[in-house]
């Protein structure tokens, strides 16, 4: 479900990556006898890396503040412990609806407490993707030289 | 290459856009060891016609014809195309270099090509460098970017590329048309050192230079048939 909501920021980030790659570049690789998976190999996985790279830490970012759509999907209506017992087949939590299950205990004020540093660990796990997302991004471009 | 065995044989060639005729009807020949020149004004597809002998026309445009390279007919789609293009090689007219190192370069289409022990791949790439008058020049910086290099230095580092493949017919599009005076008299010499080796299609606008470069020169209104 939150593929949904990732891929998308994914695929424009390595769509716009994909359009600036120098079509010289291709047809250069193309006349010294490359075949389509080598261009690709050697051409377009390095050229468009940093922006997958990139793409992947803003989706993740992006998914990760979802809430609605795991309620419906994994965790309430799946019926989710508070902690999951496997890693496999087990409904879990989120901190969205980990949150969102303290505040309907606001009158507990051991649960609005612990929703308050559920909350600055979701703000802190955002903020980290996407202020990583920009490095990522140059220092891959700067070791592909793209 | 056995020497019976023609370079390049190009018979009423044209390049077509849907029913719209680019570039008109021509023929040409490329002997085994030759430089042949092709010249003529812009605009009048001798870049196309290059790129048609590869099989590689941009989206949309096909050539009809015959196009024969080192024995193998271009518009069979059974052709290896890709190995036929390690064997002659195009080097464009915008001197592309890939963003790594200048020997990374110059080992570019070696390392995909040919499976040999690294030594071997870079004595070759190595070889090319010399043949295209570049390895003085860049022998102590080998793993510098090659983005570095300046465009006469990149031009010749695209010719040093192709050379390495050690292919039987060269296919030079504008070679110096990016270069000022003094680059330009260095990659012509390059360029005159392979005569005679391999066979050489070059192509430009300027007559001159193909008269100085080539022992036949081709002029795209003179072979046009219609």
């Amino acid at each position: 479900m939150l593929s949904a909501i990732a891929v998308p920021v994914i695929a424009i980030s390595v769509a716009t990556a994909l359009e600036s790659l120098p079509a010289e570049r291709r047809e250069a690789a193309s006349a010294l006898g490359l075949r389509r998976d080598q261009l690709v190999r050697s051409i377009v996985l390095p050229h468009t890396r940093p922006a997958l790279a990139t793409g992947l830490l803003l989706g993740l970012a992006r998914a990760a503040g979802e809430t609605a759509p795991l309620l419906f999907t994994a965790t309430v209506f799946a019926g989710a412990d508070a902690l999951p017992t496997g890693i496999v087949d087990e409904p879990v939590v989120a901190l969205p609806t980990h949150i969102f299950t303290l505040a309907q205990d606001a009158a507990d004020p051991a649960a609005l407490q612990a929703a308050w540093g559920s909350a600055l660990a979701l703000l802190l796990v955002a903020a980290l993707l996407l202020l990583a997302a920009a490095p990522v991004r140059r220092r891959l471009a700067t070791r592909g030289g793209a | 290459m056995s020497a019976a065995v023609p370079a390049l044989r190009a018979r009423d060639v044209c390049v077509a856009h849907g029913d719209d005729v680019l570039v008109s009807p021509m023929s040409l020949d490329v002997e085994a060891g030759a430089t042949v020149g092709l010249c003529g004004p812009s605009g009048s597809g001798k870049s196309t016609i290059l790129r048609a002998v590869v099989g590689l026309l941009p989206d949309g445009l096909r050539a009809r014809g015959e196009i024969v390279v080192l024995g193998t007919d271009v518009g069979d789609p059974a052709s290896d195309m890709p190995a036929l293009r390690a064997r002659a090689v195009l080097v464009g007219q915008v001197p592309t270099v890939f963003p790594e190192s200048i020997l990374a370069n110059a080992l570019f289409g070696l390392r995909h090509v040919v499976r040999a022990p690294r030594e071997q791949l870079v004595a070759r790439a190595r070889a090319g460098l010399v043949e295209a008058g570049l390895w003085e020049e860049v022998c102590d910086r080998l793993d510098a970017p090659a983005s570095q290099l300046s465009i006469g230095q990149r031009q010749r580092l695209c010719l040093a590329r192709a050379l390495a493949l050690d292919p039987d017919l060269l296919l030079l599009d504008e070679p110096t048309s990016a270069l000022d005076g003094d680059s330009k008299a260095i990659v012509e010499a390059a360029i005159g050192r392979l005569g005679g080796r391999r066979a050489l299609l070059v192509v430009s606008h300027d007559p001159a230079q193909l008269r100085r470069l080539c022992g036949e020169v081709v002029s795209l209104e003179s072979v046009a048939t219609g």
